[in-house]
Formats: C-alpha cells, sequence, structure tokens
C-alpha cells in the first residue's frame, strides 16, 4: 500500500471549465478516504486522474512518494472497481479475475493461488465457470471487487461501486467492503454521492463541490464542525436548518444560524438556548421517532422529535435550540465562523 | 467558540510540514508533447491499426476517385501519354445520340420500378407485420429471391422470357388465353421486362425494411388511436403512414438511386438492344471503355461516370431539401 | 436441421400487443375473415413469386431439354434426367468455377474483415484527434456511385503505378479492392461506439496494450457485428458480376457468376439450368441457417432487436 498526494492539481477542459481545481490534499497510507460530493462536483475525474484514466492539467499525484502524471495506469500498481463493474462479457469470472495477472506474467500457480483466495473471500467459489450475465447484480460487484484484490495493488480504487444495488443489498455490501479493506489495509479511495455511504465508510471524508474541495476531515469533524454551509447541509439527513440569525434571535446582520434536526426541542426555550414559533406543516412517523416539518416564516426546518412528542399537523408550537448547537456563518462566503453560538 | 482552518486537520498540517521541501521539487507542469511521448501514449499503434484502411482506400478508393476526374479531361490510350482535352470528352458524350436514348431509359426504367417496387413492398409489410404466427416465414420467402445471386435471376428469367409460344411466361399467360408475348425481342416490352425481373429480385429487401420499422412503431400509438375511435384504415393513415416518413423517404432515395445506376439487366438480358431500347447510362458507360464497337473510350467513360454523379448528386440534394420538413418527427 | 424461425418470431409478437389490429379487432369474425383470407393470399402470393422460380429451376435442373423446351411447367413427363447435374459438374466444370468462387469470397471476406476492424478498432475505440478528418472521408467515399471508380480502378490493375507487372488475372485485384469498403467500417465503428468504455478502461488498468485489447477484449464481444459483416461479404462476393468479368479474362480463373453467361449459347439447356441450380446453393442453403443475421442485418443497418 501506499500513500496518495495531490499537489495543486487541477482538469481543465478546452472550454475552460475546471472540473478539478487546485485540488490539494494527501491520503495516509492504509487509509480508507472518501470522496463524496453532488454529481458534477470532480469526485469522479479526481479519481480517474489517479488511475491515469484523465490526463492532470496543472499540479502532481503522487502514488508512494512517485509522481506518476506521465506514467500509463497498467504501471501506477492501482486497481479500480467501477460503478457498471466493467466486466469483461465474454470470459467466465476466473477468467476475469485472472486476466491483469495473466497480463503481468504471473505464474499460473500464482494466479490459481489469487484467484481461489479472492473468490473464496467473496463468496464467489460456486461462479467460478460461469460467465457475468448469469449472475445477479450484486455477484456481478463481488467479481469487480475481486479483479481489484488479486492485483494486491498499493491503492484500491472505487467509483461508485454500490450505487447500482438495491438499498438492502448496498447496506449489507457496505460493511463487506468495510471489512475487506480493513484486513487487507489497503490504501483507498472511495467516491460517492452518498452523504451516508461516506459517514459510515470513511476514515475521513472529503467533500467537494464544482471542483473544489470544502472541507476534508474525519466524519464526527465534518458533522459537528462544517466549515461552511454547504458541508453543513450536505452531511446528515435530514439535513442542518439554515436561518438567518435574527430570525431565531442569534447573531446579527448578514449572519446565519444553523442548527440540526435532533438539536431543536419542543417547548418554550430556558437558559442557554433560543426559542421560536413555528408552523408544523407534516408530521412523519419513524417508529423510533417522528420527523417534523416545520414553516418559520418562508424557511422550511426539519426537527426529530421523540415519539412522545405531542405535535400535530397545522398547529404552531414553540420550539427551542441550544446555543452550543448552533453553528453561525457568514451569509455572504457562507463560511462557518463560529461552532456553538454562546 | 472554536475555529477549525477548514481545510486540514492536525494530522494534514503535520504532513505538510514534513513533505513541504519534496513539494518545492516535485514539478508542477506537464511535460512537453514529443515524438517519444506521441509513442509512448499509443499514437504508433493507433496508426498501425489504421494502415490497412488507409493503405486499401487509398489505393482503391480515394486515389481512383481522382484519377476519374484527371482522365475525364484527359485523352487516355495506354500506350502513349495521356493528352489533356478539357471538357471536350463531356462535349463528346453529350452530343452522342446514343446519350439521350440511355438517359431516357434510364429515367423510364427508373420510374418504372418505382410505380412497381415501391408501394408493392410497402403493401406486403403492413399485412405481413400483421401476422401472429410463422411471419418469418413470410420474410424468407419475400427474401429469398434477393439471395440468388442476380446474374442467375437474370438469365433464369430470360428463359421465362422464351417469346415462343412454349416459353414458360406464354405458356402459363396461354391458360388464360393472352399473349404470346415477344417480351425481350420489341421495344415496347423489352424495358419493361427487365423491370419485372429487377422488382422480383429487389422488393424482398425493401419488404423486410419495412418490416422492421412497421414493428418499431410504439404500440401505444395504436392503443391511443383506439381509444380515441379510429377504425384500421384511419390507423393506417393516421399512425403508420406518418411514424414510416423517414423510411418511406430514404427507401424512395435509394432505390431511385440503384435503378439509375442499373447496368447487369441490360446488359445480359438484350446488350442494350433490340434497338437500344434497353441501353442505360451505365451500359453506355461499360460500352465506352470496355464495349467492342467503340471501346477504350476512358475519357468519355469518366466524363459520363462523372455527370452521372453530379447529377445523382444534385438530385439527392433537392430531394433532401425538398422532402426535409416532411421527414421530421 | 433447419428451421424457420417463425416459432421465435411468434413468441417476440407480443399476443396482446396492439398492432394496427387490437385484439378486440381480431374477435370480430369481419376482420378475422377479411385479414386472413388477406394473409393467406400474400402467402399463396410470396409462395408462387418467391419460391415459384427457383423450384422451377429445381424441376428444371433435373429434366431433360426437350421437356423443357416444349413442356415448361410439365413435370417430368419423361422421367428425370440426374446426367443434367452430372454433366453441369463435370463437362461444363462447374464444379471448378464454383471453387474459384469460394476462393475468392473467402480471400475478398477477410480483406474486408481485417481492414473493417483495425479502422474500426482505431476510430471507435483508440479515437485519436484526428479521427473526425478520417471519418469525414470515409462518408464521402459513401455518398460516391461505384461507377465512378469503375475506370480508374481497371487502369491501375493492368497499369500499377508503382509495379511494372499487370495483376490482371489475379485474386490480388479482387481480394485487396473488395477491402474498400466504407459501408463496412461505419458498421463496426458504430458498433464498437457501443461497447461499453468502462470496460476498455478495466483493461487499460488491468495492464492491456492496444493490441491486447483488440484481440482479447474487442474483438470476443464483436461476434454478432463480425456475423453480420461476413455474411453479407460473402453473399455480396458471390454475386459479384461486373469487376471479375473486367479483370479476370482466364476462363480458368473466373467464378460461376461471369462463367454462366459465357457458356449460355455452347451449352444445352438442361445442363445449364443444372449449372445454375448449384451455384444457387451456396446462397440459399447459406440464407437457410443464417436468416437471423441476414434479416437483422437488412433492417437498416442492424436495428432490429432480435
Amino acid at each position: 500500500m501506499a500513500a496518495i498526494r495531490f499537489e495543486g492539481v487541477s482538469k481543465v477542459y478546452s472550454d475552460g471549465t475546471r472540473a478539478v481545481d487546485s485540488l490539494e490534499l494527501t491520503i495516509g497510507e492504509g487509509e480508507f478516504m472518501v470522496f463524496v460530493g453532488p454529481s458534477g462536483c470532480g469526485k469522479t475525474t479526481a479519481l480517474r486522474m489517479v488511475a491515469g484514466l484523465e490526463e492532470v492539467s496543472e499540479g502532481a499525484i503522487l502514488i508512494g512518494g512517485r509522481m506518476v502524471n506521465d506514467i500509463s495506469p497498467k504501471h501506477r500498481d492501482v486497481a479500480m472497481v467501477f460503478q457498471n463493474y466493467a466486466l469483461y462479457p465474454h470470459m467466465t469470472v476466473a477468467e476475469n479475475l485472472a486476466f491483469g495477472l495473466k497480463l503481468r506474467k504471473l505464474s499460473r500457480a500464482e494466479i490459481d493461488q489469487r484467484v481461489r483466495a479472492a473468490a473464496a473471500a467473496l463468496d464467489l467459489e460456486d461462479h467460478l465457470e460461469r460467465k457475468p450475465r448469469a449472475l445477479s447484480g450484486g455477484q456481478r460487484q463481488r467479481v469487480a471487487l475481486g479483479r481489484a484484490i488479486v492485483r494486491e495493488p498499493a491503492a484500491f480504487l472505487m467509483d461508485e461501486p454500490l450505487s447500482n444495488l438495491d438499498a438492502a443489498l448496498r447496506v449489507k455490501t457496505r460493511a463487506e467492503i468495510l471489512k475487506l479493506q480493513k484486513r487487507l489495509a489497503t490504501t483507498t479511495i472511495y467516491v460517492t454521492h452518498d452523504q451516508v455511504e461516506a459517514m459510515t465508510m470513511g476514515d475521513r471524508i472529503a467533500v467537494m463541490k464544482k471542483g473544489v474541495l470544502q472541507q476534508i476531515g474525519t466524519p464526527e469533524e465534518l458533522y459537528t464542525h462544517p466549515a461552511n454551509v454547504f458541508v453543513a447541509t450536505f452531511i446528515g439527513s435530514p439535513s442542518m436548518s439554515v436561518v438567518p440569525g435574527p430570525m431565531i434571535g442569534v447573531g446579527g446582520e448578514g449572519q446565519l444560524a444553523g442548527f440540526r434536526p435532533e438539536h431543536i426541542r419542543l417547548g418554550a426555550s430556558a437558559a442557554g438556548s433560543v426559542g421560536f414559533e413555528a408552523l408544523i406543516e407534516v408530521v412523519e412517523y419513524l417508529g423510533d421517532e417522528r420527523l417534523v416539518h416545520l414553516r418559520l416564516g418562508e424557511q422550511a426546518l426539519v426537527a426529530k422529535l421523540p415519539v412522545s412528542a405531542a405535535v400535530q399537523a397545522g398547529t404552531r408550537e414553540s420550539f427551542a435550540v441550544a446555543l452550543e448547537s448552533i453553528v453561525l456563518f457568514d451569509s455572504a462566503s457562507g463560511q462557518a465562523t463560529a461552532w456553538g453560538a454562546a | 467558540m472554536s475555529t477549525i482552518d477548514p481545510v486540514a486537520s492536525t494530522a494534514e498540517k503535520a504532513q505538510h510540514a514534513l513533505m513541504s521541501k519534496a513539494q518545492a521539487e516535485a514539478p508542477r507542469v506537464r511535460a512537453r508533447r514529443t515524438p517519444a511521448s506521441w509513442v509512448r501514449d499509443g499514437g504508433l499503434s493507433t496508426l498501425l491499426f489504421l494502415l490497412p484502411m488507409l493503405l486499401v482506400f487509398g489505393a482503391f478508393s480515394w486515389y481512383p476517385i481522382v484519377r476519374t476526374v484527371i482522365m475525364s479531361l484527359q485523352h487516355t490510350n495506354l500506350v502513349q501519354p495521356a493528352t489533356w482535352v478539357g471538357f471536350a470528352n463531356f462535349s463528346q458524350v453529350i452530343h452522342d445520340p446514343l446519350f439521350p436514348t440511355a438517359v431516357k431509359n434510364t429515367a423510364e426504367f427508373a420510374l418504372l420500378a418505382l410505380v412497381f417496387g415501391y408501394p408493392i413492398p410497402l403493401l406486403a409489410a403492413v399485412v405481413m407485420s400483421e401476422v401472429r404466427k410463422r411471419r418469418g416465414l413470410y420474410s424468407a420467402l419475400a427474401y429469398l429471391p434477393v439471395v440468388i445471386p442476380p446474374v442467375v435471376a437474370v438469365l433464369l428469367w430470360k428463359t421465362f422470357y422464351d417469346a415462343s409460344p412454349t416459353g414458360v411466361f406464354n405458356t402459363i399467360l396461354g391458360w388464360v388465353g393472352l399473349g404470346p408475348y415477344p417480351w425481350l425481342q420489341s421495344q415496347q416490352t423489352a424495358l419493361p421486362s427487365l423491370v419485372l425481373e429487377s422488382t422480383w429480385a429487389n422488393a424482398g429487401g425493401t419488404v423486410i425494411i419495412y418490416l422492421a420499422a412497421l414493428t418499431g412503431v410504439n404500440h401505444e400509438l395504436y392503443e391511443a388511436a383506439s381509444v380515441d375511435g379510429a377504425g384500421l384504415w384511419n390507423k393506417v393513415w393516421h399512425v403508420t403512414l406518418p411514424q414510416l416518413r423517414g423510411v418511406l423517404l430514404v427507401t424512395m432515395i435509394l432505390q431511385i438511386i440503384g435503378t439509375a445506376q442499373v447496368f447487369l439487366e441490360p446488359y445480359l438480358f438484350t446488350s442494350g438492344g433490340p434497338a437500344n431500347a434497353t441501353l442505360t447510362v451505365l451500359l453506355l458507360i461499360y460500352n465506352y471503355a470496355f464495349g467492342n464497337s467503340l471501346g477504350g473510350d476512358y475519357g468519355a467513360a469518366t466524363a459520363l461516370s462523372l455527370m452521372l454523379a453530379g447529377f445523382l448528386a444534385v438530385f439527392s440534394l433537392v430531394y433532401l431539401r425538398a422532402t426535409r420538413s416532411w421527414s421530421t418527427g | 436441421m433447419i428451421t424457420f424461425p417463425f416459432r421465435r418470431r411468434a413468441a417476440t409478437a407480443d399476443g396482446n400487443a396492439q398492432g394496427l389490429v387490437s385484439p378486440a379487432d381480431w374477435r370480430r369474425p369481419r376482420v378475422r375473415f377479411g385479414l386472413g383470407s388477406t394473409q393467406t393470399l400474400l402467402l399463396v402470393g410470396l409462395i408462387v413469386i418467391g419460391l415459384g422460380p427457383i423450384l422451377w429451376l429445381a424441376k428444371s435442373a433435373i429434366t431433360p431439354t426437350q421437356d423443357t423446351i416444349t413442356h415448361p411447367l410439365a413435370l417430368f413427363p419423361h422421367g428425370v434426367a440426374w446426367s443434367n447435374l452430372s454433366r453441369a459438374w463435370n463437362d461444363v466444370e462447374v464444379g471448378h468455377y464454383f471453387w474459384n468462387t469460394v476462393v475468392i469470397a473467402i480471400g475478398s471476406w477477410l480483406s474486408q474483415i481485417i481492414v473493417a476492424t483495425s479502422a474500426g478498432f482505431a476510430l471507435s475505440v483508440l479515437r485519436p484527434k484526428y479521427a473526425k478528418y478520417i471519418t469525414a472521408l470515409l462518408l464521402t467515399t459513401l455518398l460516391v456511385p461505384a461507377i465512378v471508380l469503375l475506370v480508374p480502378l481497371y487502369v491501375e490493375i493492368v497499369h500499377p503505378p508503382l509495379v511494372r507487372h499487370s495483376f490482371i488475372d489475379s485474386y490480388w485485384a479482387i481480394w485487396l479492392p473488395a477491402g474498400a469498403s466504407a459501408f463496412n467500417v461505419v458498421l463496426i465503428s458504430r458498433f464498437f461506439d457501443n461497447l461499453p468504455r468502462e470496460i476498455f478502461e478495466a483493461a487499460r488498468i488491468d495492464g492491456c496494450g492496444p493490441f491486447r485489447l483488440f484481440t482479447s477484449i474487442v474483438l470476443p464481444m464483436s461476434r454478432p457485428i463480425l456475423g453480420v459483416v461476413s455474411v453479407f461479404a460473402l453473399l455480396a462476393s458471390w454475386k459479384d458480376f461486373l469487376w471479375p468479368l473486367l479483370v479476370l479474362t482466364d476462363p480458368n480463373k473466373q467464378p460461376l457468376s461471369v462463367r454462366l453467361p459465357t457458356i449460355e449459347s455452347q451449352t444445352e439447356l438442361g445442363v445449364f439450368l443444372a449449372a445454375m441450380f448449384i451455384s444457387c446453393l451456396v446462397p440459399i442453403v447459406g440464407f437457410l441457417i443464417f436468416q437471423r443475421s441476414f434479416l437483422r442485418g437488412s433492417g437498416l443497418g442492424g436495428a432490429i432487436k432480435g
């Protein structure tokens, strides 16, 4: 495994668009790094530049301390798992797994051993002689993973590998990928647009928007100390509510106040918190909690309340938020200025 | 209140500090393109893959096209070098008394072929598209004549067209009291006879094309029409034909272009006779270049080829212009 | 066993989906009768018109010449003349010309496959920056009628620019120009365009260079289109007439299509018809076996689904 560095990396297209803009970050050896952001944010482009599938317009990418800008994919010692699996349709599962190893001229014995080990790890032993079209989506996905594992590369590059699976399978496979990565301790870059995946899987997360890195940190850092409004509302579901400060009596002109659904309490405000009145529009019963959609002036807020809360759609109620849970943002730049408005 | 640098966590900062030295040394600009890098990036292998095509097309497609233009402006004699004669070849062709005959015959052929060979495959395809079982049998039968080598088809029909009372067609028509007809031997019936065989040999291909287009029409359009109260004819007129517009227009122009270049039928059936009644433009070109009586006049042959190609090009453009408003949608 | 694909078509022609005639319409006896009888009429028509002449040829191939001349539509009034076939094969040497046709067809097919797959691969998969210029050149070639090429091509064969030796009577004069089919290149390029590019990227990461990519990945995935191109290439070669006529003057080298018209006048009718029948066999049998490829490829460039 190896560390991966982005040094001022940009991807500029001929019409001037900057798909990735001066990306600067380091991924440590064995780290599971997640690139997350809405579509078009440049996360996949950044990944593909590491793979060598896209040319670097500016800056340098280093794998294991070695600059790889001009090195072709096959010499970079990376393995990629594609969103649509990209399995070779005319080859059996075993042949799919062995292909990269054959090209690298490994011995038959070594190839066999690695293929069997990967098949065992991914529960594919019964399917080795089948062709991709005879496999289910989840099985194909595992073959795609297997192809990456047998290579024993310096890094795994995963491009939204779970997005074509149904929800239940996604949750299960998520855990399997993590277990596998921990066991193999291979540096991994994982791209996804799903912030739940990012939060549950990453050692660290890099949030991107329109080619620009917004914030990089552990899931907890991003959740409790977002750097700007975008990160604050992107991470966490339901999203953080961000309203003009004066509306709830916090901060001054030009300041926004953000607070998460679980920090809104039903009832009048006490010391150390601010209160407001809002109209309850919709109440969603989730079994273990209630999601309450509020309207405050022009703003739509969401609150997570305990099941016991007595709320009814169409009524106005008082709510309160602890000051220390509020994040203050500058409304012009969107940057966070204070975590905790005490 | 606490502040955290949004971009770098503590760990990141430490690594930054450690690597700042390496940073200063790592180059930030991309390598320039050199011949070596072009080869390395696969430029050479791409060219190698293109080589067969470039060689074959260059020698047998692009070069001949250029040569045709050149030869049409020259007097070529395989023994001495060619001489430039400007537009003399074109003038010679236009003033050849056989030229208007050939043009007229070709136009007549194309027109008759359109009358016979255009609507009939469409009707057949419409009926076939509604066949529930064994549609493949219909398709196979319709396409079978297309598969027969044209030389065999023509020679076979030549036997059918035997003008004596015991010729195949004359025998069949004799059963209902018609004929015997002179078929290929009369100036009036020769060309239509050729068109008949040509239609037989080619209609199957058109049927298959129409069938593919018909089965591609969205079922929901018919369902919506049914609900709206359309009967069979209305559905054909308001759903089928409009959906088929694109295909219909394309097959029409393709058929015209194809029949304008008819050669085999006049050559094998009648050699252009009787009395040049079946002389077509392509046959005239052949005669100019390789015929026994004229032969060897490559200048005239290439000139007439270019005239035909030019005419077809202009015709196609006019056709596309005229039908553009018709075919979108 | 040769089977028509009609069983398969009945399965895909969704019984419940509505074409021009809805299931409700079918139930009305007048519609069923009217449409049903039209279809039967069409089927009879197709059999008589499409199959009829070929059946006649088959029958006449083994009918004594006299019978064919005097009573062309009678069915073996004086018995069967199998000798027509053997005489066609031996005396008229149809077998020899048959073999010539096969050799020419295979060479032309190979030439077309090599040119079209390598060019299609370069343009569609490798995608160099200058690809669009080459594609434009290809498209202009498509638009030029073949007759325009005929004379210079002939002169080129007789007097090749660099070599001092004519290619008349050489099969290379047919094989090499056959490769210059812009239609094939376009067809294969479009097929390659539709292959998922991720597979190429996966192969690159796995370590494939362009040649390996071509042979191990792209070609194996291209069987359907190669089938269609091959079927049409072989058929076109079998039917080719004018070019072999011009270029092969030695009767020993000529294919069936060139030879048949020449021997017509010197051959007894029955034997001649037998020779014609033999030369039809390969296309007809080939068609019956590969119907799907034919019919799929004819539906305007393979737009038919299955």
